[in-house]
């Protein structure tokens, strides 16, 4: 089951002092897959998922191909949906549960729309 | 010592080109690309029949001018295609071995050649497998040991059915396909081995391969020990050939206007007009003119023309320009701009071409192309580490290098209207899978089609047809209940498999998957197999039969020697007479009934006359020993038949 956390992004625009919020998922359970924290750079993601291909690749695990063909799609699953962030998460969230609140997709909607 | 039992088996890398192949072994931490039995590096992929015999690689090249209906190439123009695409009917046109449909709804085409006053049509996988089966000898005859094993590459633009033909082929030829690989990755491959700069930092390459019927194009990232495609393009049908075609029209064009008479139906001389027009493609790479001669070509007219470089790439501009677009797409698809290409590694026979470098040197802003590598060898050189990595037989180095190959086309199934919803976009790492849920559109339906498209455009019939994949024997119950989970696997050879589960009751053996891709089944598989089996059976036979019967002829000569040098003291003149007869004799049955004979013939033959003389070798045992008997062990086994006898 995925879970999705609601990242807050704050933008100012001087000249109009306006807010812009902008929601998008937070692939918690990507970044877990991938053994990283979510404050990686976008440069250790990259070598983090060539670090797990070499261990997980199908051709790496010969005696037991199958299940190591389902972790590697996990893995491609997981690289996929991270892969164009740059530290763009580097707020420590997994050091400040309190100031993250979790919510439900149509709930995000409700809240943040408009 | 490693005991006898267990018999050693390597893993070769096979590269099957259009026009010609080559083979590759990684042993003793190195790989090394193989010469044939004639001494080449690569072998034409040729086969043709004579009238005795089949031939395979350059034998079968080199009697293509005088054989020309017989001799069969570019099946890999053919394999994986139907007999109605339209690039098999322009094909048809060029090619002096005939081509039919075989009848079937899968449309495939057959090849059909005269073999001992016999028609024999054989599937493009067939042929490919012969060639297969030639690469695999060349390599058994190197090593030493049987090869069960092997690594073929493919152009990385080929598609599902290609690529599953050219396994198939494989296996006809009694190989374990352990892989097939991209071209333009294990081209990379030879590359990284070749730089083994083992940068921490990730350096990003184009590969350009042109080659003699096919082209791709590739950019890769590289980094440390693993290389991971980022794109791929290219045109499966776009290579040396088409430039020998465009030599050999314009040739075709300038006789006519000298003698108003037209070659194209004489397939002698078109064939032979051809072969020098290949030359003089390949010479115009060093030299800025070249003459194409071929005396008597038609009619008795000798043909005489001179073709200057700049020529040659005004006919065949178009061609050249055409291969930049996949250089652009592929540049696009993998998200990089220019300048972050470190290298440019060119591949295959064709990039020798000058004004083919200077495009793409012109593309990149004039950055100097990477020549390091071997154009013709650097893919099979790849396939045999790519065979030992996945064989696990190559050393530390080999190991720990890892490829991750992406599939050239999107994968998807027919919606509402004919539209395509793709499930597996391209440029996906292989392996890579999909799941899809399907469910029933009428009360009590018991089975559902699915319509498995390849391709980029959004009508599925702009896009290349796979299969029809027919769920069958779902749970009856009302329209919409049935939650059937489809998965979509496109394994690491870039082939597809489809697998489906009934999402309620978890079990995969209720609902089952018809499949209608169009290959060979396993059973034609098989068939081909034995045939195959029995063509190596005819080929040792043809050739045991050739050595028995210059034995036998041999053995004549020393026979007729032993004869004529002993003294007519020794030798009673009745003796003589008789020793002569049989002599005669049995050069007569070799004039006549040696010419159908088989080995088992010739040898009786031998022993018949061996016989004769071990009878008669009593009396005259000692005159004859020296004559007869080329060492004292030979005569000794000699003396031993003579007293069974």
């Amino acid at each position: 089951k995925q879970k999705a956390s609601v990242k807050l992004d704050f933008k100012w625009k001087q000249d109009e002092s306006m807010v812009v919020i902008k929601v998008c998922a937070h692939h918690t359970d990507a970044f877990t897959t991938m053994e990283l924290p979510n404050s990686a750079s976008q440069e250790e993601i990259k070598k983090q998922y060539k670090a797990l291909s070499l261990i997980h690749h199908p051709d790496k695990n010969q005696d037991d191909v199958e299940a190591a063909t389902e972790r590697f799609q996990r893995i491609k699953d997981a690289y996929a949906l991270i892969k164009d962030t740059d530290g763009e998460l580097a707020f420590p969230w997994d050091q400040h549960p309190e100031k993250q609140q979790v919510m439900k997709g149509d709930e995000a909607v409700a809240v943040f729309a408009e | 010592m490693q005991p006898a039992s267990e018999e050693k088996s390597y893993a070769v890398g096979i590269d099957l080109g259009t026009t010609y192949s080559c083979v590759g072994v990684y042993k003793d931490g190195e790989v090394q690309i193989i010469a044939n039995d004639q001494g080449n590096r690569t072998t034409p992929s040729y086969v043709a029949w004579t009238e005795q015999e089949r031939l395979l690689g350059d034998a079968a090249k080199n009697q293509v001018a005088s054989n020309p209906t017989n001799t069969v190439f570019d099946a890999k123009r053919l394999i994986g295609r139907r007999f109605d695409d339209p690039i098999v009917q322009a094909d048809l046109k060029l090619w002096p071995f005939k081509v039919v449909s075989d009848g079937t709804k899968d449309d495939k085409p057959l090849i059909e050649i005269f073999y001992q006053g016999v028609a024999k049509k054989f599937h493009p996988e067939e042929i490919s497998s012969m060639i297969l089966t030639k690469m695999k000898q060349t390599a058994e005859a190197y090593l030493g040991h049987r090869v069960r094993e092997a690594v073929i590459t493919v152009p990385a633009y080929f598609n599902d059915a290609q690529r599953q033909a050219t396994k198939d082929a494989g296996e006809i030829a009694g190989l374990r396909v352990l892989r097939i690989v991209n071209e333009p990755t294990a081209a990379a491959i030879a590359y990284g081995l070749d730089k083994s700069t083992s940068a921490q930092k990730e350096t990003h390459i184009l590969v350009f391969d042109m080659g003699g019927g096919t082209f791709d194009v590739s950019v890769l990232a590289i980094q440390e020990s693993v290389f991971e495609v980022k794109a791929t393009a290219g045109d499966p049908h776009l290579g040396g050939e088409d430039f020998d075609n465009r030599i050999l029209s314009h040739c075709i064009a300038d006789f006519r206007r000298k003698y108003q008479s037209d070659p194209t139906r004489n397939q002698r001389a078109v064939r032979r007009l051809r072969t020098q027009c290949e030359r003089a493609k390949r010479l115009l790479s060093t030299q800025t003119s070249v003459t194409i001669e071929v005396d008597s070509l038609h009619e008795g007219n000798d043909f005489s023309i001179r073709l200057s470089r700049a020529k040659f790439e005004e006919l065949c501009l178009d061609y050249f320009k055409k291969a930049m677009e996949p250089v652009e797409q592929c540049l696009k698809d993998s998200n990089l701009p220019q300048k972050a290409i470190s290298d440019i590694v060119m591949v295959g026979g064709s990039t020798r071409i000058p004004k083919v470098q200077e495009l793409i040197k012109a593309f990149f802003h004039g950055k100097e192309l990477c020549k390091s590598i071997n154009p013709d060898e650097a893919v099979a050189y790849g396939a045999a580490v790519q065979a030992a990595i996945v064989s696990g037989h190559g050393s530390e180095e080999v190991q720990n290098m890892l490829l991750l190959d992406v599939a050239p086309l999107s994968l998807g199934i027919e919606t509402a209207g004919g539209m395509m919803q793709v499930l597996i976009e391209r440029n996906s790492t292989v392996s890579t899978s999909k799941s899809q849920d399907f469910t029933t559109f009428e009360d009590y339906q018991d089975h559902v089609d699915i319509s498995v498209y390849e391709g980029e455009r959004a009508m599925v019939k702009d896009n290349n047809f796979l299969g029809k994949f027919t769920l069958k024997d779902i749970p009856k119950s009302l329209r919409g209940v049935p939650k059937i989970q489809v998965t979509f696997t496109i394994d690491t050879n870039g082939i597809l498999q489809v697998s489906a589960e009934d999402a309620k009751s978890n079990k995969k053996s209720e609902i089952q998957i018809a499949n209608e891709k169009g290959r060979l089944t396993q059973n034609d598989i098989q068939k081909m197999l034995q045939e195959a089996e029995k063509y190596k059976g005819e080929d040792e036979i043809s050739k045991g039969d050739m050595l028995a019967k210059e034995e036998l002829k041999v053995y004549f000569q020393r026979f007729d020697k032993g004869i004529q040098d002993l003294d007519a003291s020794k030798l009673q003149e009745q003796d003589r007479e008789r020793l002569e007869k049989k002599l005669a004799d049995a050069y007569h049955w070799l004039e006549h009934d040696g010419l159908k004979a088989g080995k088992p013939e010739f040898e009786a033959k031998q022993k018949e006359l061996q016989a004769v003389m071990n009878t008669e070798t009593w009396t005259f045992a000692g005159h004859l020993h020296s004559a007869l008997y080329r060492n004292d062990w030979e005569w000794r086994a000699a003396l031993l038949v003579c007293r069974e006898f």
